[in-house]
């Protein structure tokens, strides 16, 4: 079996130390795409040639000391929503087979101006929300700590691809908990920027006020690695921020003394589903953080249930707004669970989206509240381990809490704190101020070198 | 004689306005997607009339 992609801040020293080459690495990874994917699942495009090329590329650059950042001649994939120039982008779906991208996003336009190699296109559920589902031209996929499990979605081939060793970084997508999500179950790192922060041009939309851009990464420097490229104002994405971009791999290491933590502990500890080990994870690493000299205290925030509504109504009334012309011409092309997913945005009238907006800054505004007195948040985002995959039983029903950051836009992070008896992997989310990234990545490094993820061998 | 399903029915008015129609097998599984997110907008409602109720109920008391 080939070996696993190192994280990419170690690929990064072993590619300038001359003790690697990309055109090493990128066939490493290959190899192992080939080896295993057969049963995972979670490339759906693979670029062999491009991406040898590009490796090559990158090994002739660095060689001359043209370095062009710390992802120069690093492999990665994406989700196959993002366009990469002359790559088909699939969104999962029947109905776009045929599609070839004239243009790169603007995420894959950043990584190819920092000289990353694009490796090819990862699954998603059909047009980032409708799966895993069986009738489609591709299989679901499958969890690799677990290959009787889901790896969760939408962005399901990003997390299966740095569970399955093949990449270090894989950015997703994230609606109501795409990044985070996949990232909990298949213990990855994963971080929902602040809305606006990462450029969503040249991204198939599934909701215009909800959808972000983001990395799931092997580790909480990675994503901040992955983060520092994607990361900035894009004059061709209208919700793009002009806010500037902190150095987030600088604090890192600066640990958690005097951090206050709150824990909206109502959120989760009650909530149906909710499972024991993953309760006590959560305990455990907020003991952990105390006694790195963190102050924890509860925080009170708005029922999980008006935020899962909000974001609810809002998702499926502008994805009907996208998808309500082709729901009435091609119906049969779609899977089963998006067809009638997205169709019941035709009840939705303007007075209920309306409604939602309105909510939506209510609890924007409660969040806002509970930070005031806080540096971050730090709740649960999967109630209990990855679900077996089981036909029909699709996201809707999902113990899952990623949703209420997506409603509001704050950045939220999720990260690994160990596996279970059965050794599925257990995740905390930390949320921060609006482009506060910076934070929330210290927080988690903290935790990660606390908890001794980083010595756990991937599956 | 059974009463024909109100939800199926409103599901079927809502989607004919748009002209979708669904093949019979797949109606049970749109029909509990509908009831589903009809669930959710009466939260949202719920939620934004008790915030409005909150407001007025403030601005009469300073009003006075």
């Amino acid at each position: 079996m080939s070996d696993v992609a190192p994280r990419a801040a170690e690929a990064g020293r072993m590619l300038r130390s001359g003790a690697v080459t990309s055109e090493a690495l990128t066939r490493q990874a290959l190899d192992r795409i080939a080896e295993r994917d057969g049963k995972i699942h979670a490339f759906v495009h693979v670029d062999k040639d491009g991406a040898i090329a590009a490796a090559r590329q990158a090994d002739a650059e660095l060689a001359r000391g043209d370095d062009r950042g710390p992802l120069h001649g690093l492999p990665y994939a994406i989700k196959d929503i993002y366009d990469a120039k002359g790559m088909p982008t699939t969104c999962g779906s029947r109905l776009r087979l045929e599609h070839k991208a004239t243009e790169d996003s603007a995420v894959v336009e950043r990584f190819r101006e920092g000289g990353a190699v694009l490796l090819g296109k990862l699954a998603t559920f059909e047009f980032a929300l409708g799966g895993p589902c069986f009738d489609l031209p591709w299989e679901p996929t499958r969890n690799p700590w677990s290959l009787e499990r889901i790896p969760g979605g939408s962005s399901s081939g990003s997390g299966a691809a740095i569970a399955a060793g093949y990449v270090a970084i894989a950015p997703g997508s994230c609606t109501t908990g795409s990044i985070r999500g996949p990232a909990a179950w298949c213990g990855a790192v994963g971080l929902k920027p602040t809305f606006g922060r990462v450029s969503r041009r040249g991204v198939f939309p599934l909701s215009g006020s909800l959808d972000h851009c983001g990395p799931l990464a092997r580790s909480v420097h990675d994503a901040a690695l992955a983060l520092s490229v994607m990361a900035g104002h894009d004059p061709r994405d209208p919700s793009s921020s002009r806010e500037p971009v902190a150095d987030y791999c600088a604090g890192l290491d600066g640990g958690v003394s005097g951090l206050r933590i709150g824990v909206p502990r109502d959120l989760f500890e009650t909530a149906p589903g909710m499972s024991g080990d993953m309760l006590a994870a959560i305990d455990q690493s907020l003991a952990m953080l105390t006694d790195l000299g963190a102050v924890v205290s509860n925080v009170a925030l708005p029922e999980s249930g008006q935020f899962l509504a909000c974001g609810r109504v809002l998702m499926i009334a502008e994805a009907f707004a996208t998808h309500r012309e082709l729901l009435r011409t091609r119906l049969a092309d779609y899977g089963s669970i998006a067809a009638k997913r997205f169709a019941v945005g035709a009840e939705i009238s303007s007075a209920d989206y309306l409604d939602a907006i309105l909510l939506k800054e209510l609890l924007t505004r409660a969040v806002d509240d509970a930070l005031a007195d806080q540096d971050v948040l730090i709740t649960a985002i999967s109630l209990d381990i990855a679900p077996k995959l089981v036909e029909e039983k699709s996201a809707g029903a999902w113990p899952m809490q990623a949703s209420p950051f997506n409603v509001t836009g704050h950045p939220a992070i999720s990260v690994p704190t160990g596996l279970d008896r059965i050794r599925m992997p257990l995740a905390l989310q930390i949320v921060g101020r609006p482009f506060d990234e910076a934070t929330i990545l210290r927080a988690a490094r903290s935790l990660e070198a606390a908890n001794g993820w980083e010595q756990v061998a991937l599956p | 004689m059974p009463q024909p399903d109100q939800d199926l029915q409103d599901l079927e008015r809502a989607l004919g306005r748009h002209g979708i129609v669904f093949p019979e097998p797949q109606v049970p599984g749109v029909l509990a997607e509908f009831r589903d997110i009809r669930l959710k907008m009466a939260t949202v409602s719920a939620a934004v009339k008790a915030a409005r109720d909150a407001e007025t109920t403030g601005a009469g008391a300073a009003d006075e």
